[in-house]
């Protein structure tokens, strides 16, 4: 008794700290502030995939992208793969909140079972990400900078180089009306790598010498750009298949100064550095859940009377779920 | 109590709980009903990605049911529909800088 007044007392100071915030522990209200403050660092990087993918006017298509599942089917399986990696985490989730209300009784042996359920949730999905990472890497998925990362001099040789590799490439045809096309870039075309800013609308010529406007979707969205339409999907050398806004195919070689494989580059950028971003919360969830794990199995929260442990561990775990759920709209499904 | 006034210092929860506050309690009818929905949810999703083509209002449909799903996850597995009314609050406002955030972007590309 004495003790615990004196444990009053102590904690009057403004600097001692008090038992409860907003009705819950410390713990718990930072843990939540905790989570707010990662869900805006989440807005942030899902908002700017939003912006890049907004601005592009073509896209990697995601059902070509994600076409595969590991022994089963190389290819031809769109979003199956994914599919299962969001159940195992939405099931990871079901078993976390058992884990918590199991707490909630003090059903110490419901704890140890459910919480290993989370655990072994959390390595799957953490396995099969994995091998998502692996697989499209090998595919030619890639980090890497984009035209608009390039100085003026890279900028302009890049173009120039995408013009004359277009013309070689033309002439391997010995197609006599190709062979003849005029790939040079326009003065204007120049003017744009000089500002080194596509705000203005670039005249640039194709093979067939016929001129075209390309916009800047920050101006006036893909005005006067469109790529050829075709019926089949036409990969390019990354196994990309490109889709314009409308959702029709598009041949990505239709003219190679006006599509180098920016959008592909930016769509591995932002994929490998979002589903990174996440995974490793995964990664660290598994691990504090392993920790809480071996409390539980210690027994550590028997003797303390209550499993609030458990229950803040869950609430991070969930957040990954719900980020998940963000994740799995905007890159997979979208 | 426990002896160890550490343990009492970090038991804030349980004592809240013995002075009559209120204390999120689940129950595991509501957590399986909910990962029923949850599941659906995403299989509705799957329907609409292979049953409808590329389209604006698709893309509303999967953030509608986006926006739902990671609603039902805030409220029921994370507990903040049964949470104290102040903590909730605290955490639920801020999420406006997110909408605000969203509709900078839009008209960001919108130039």
């Amino acid at each position: 008794m004495s003790t615990e007044i004196s444990l009053d007392q102590s904690q009057t100071g403004p600097w001692e700290g008090r038992k409860l915030a907003l009705g819950v522990t410390y713990g718990k209200m930072m843990m939540w502030f905790f989570l707010l403050s990662d869900a805006f660092t989440f807005s942030a990087f899902l908002t700017g995939y939003g912006y890049f993918r907004f601005i592009s006017t073509t896209w990697p298509n995601p059902e070509v992208v994600f076409q595969s599942v590991p022994v089963v089917a190389a290819h031809g399986a769109p979003l199956v793969f994914v599919g299962i990696m969001t159940f195992i985490l939405i099931a990871s989730s079901l078993t976390m909140v058992l884990a918590v209300e199991a707490g909630h009784r003090h059903d110490n042996n419901a704890v140890k079972k459910f919480m290993v359920y989370t655990v072994v949730g959390g390595l799957m999905f953490l396995s099969c990400q994995a091998y998502e990472w692996n697989h499209l890497i090998h595919q030619g998925l890639k980090l890497g900078l984009t035209a608009g990362d390039f100085a003026y001099e890279t900028e302009l040789a890049e173009a120039q180089h995408h013009a004359h590799h277009g013309a070689e490439a033309e002439e391997a045809h010995s197609d006599a009306h190709h062979a003849e096309a005029n790939h040079e870039l326009s003065a204007e075309a120049k003017g744009w790598i000089a500002e080194r800013r596509i705000f203005y609308p670039v005249v640039l010529t194709d093979a067939d010498g016929k001129e075209h406007e390309i916009w800047d979707a920050n101006t006036e969205g893909d005005k006067g750009f469109e790529l050829p339409v075709v019926s089949e999907p036409i990969l390019d050398k990354h196994g990309v298949a490109y889709m314009d806004r409308a959702g029709n195919y598009v041949n990505p070689e239709g003219y190679e100064v006006a599509l180098p494989s920016g959008e592909t580059t930016q769509f591995g950028n932002l994929f490998f550095f979002i589903t990174g971003f996440h995974g490793f919360h995964v990664f660290t969830g598994v691990l504090i859940l392993i920790i809480i794990m071996i409390n539980v199995f210690k027994g550590t929260y028997i003797k303390r009377g209550h499993y609030e442990m458990v229950e803040k561990v869950g609430l991070y775990w969930h957040f990954v779920d719900l980020v998940w759920v963000f994740v799995f709209t905007l890159f997979y499904l979208i | 109590m426990s002896g160890n006034p550490h343990d009492m210092v970090n038991d804030g929860h349980y004592e809240a709980e013995a002075h009559g506050l209120h204390v999120p309690h689940s129950n595991k009818a509501e957590i399986w009903k909910v990962f029923i929905v949850l599941f659906l949810l995403t299989a509705v999703e799957f329907v609409f990605a292979f049953a409808m083509e590329k389209s604006v209002w698709r893309t509303v449909i999967f953030l509608a049911l986006t926006v739902f799903k990671a609603a039902g996850i805030v409220a029921y597995f994370m507990h903040v529909k049964h949470e104290l009314k102040r903590l909730a609050y605290s955490i639920l406002l801020p999420l406006i800088f997110i909408v605000y955030l969203v509709a900078l972007i839009i008209i960001e590309t919108q130039g």
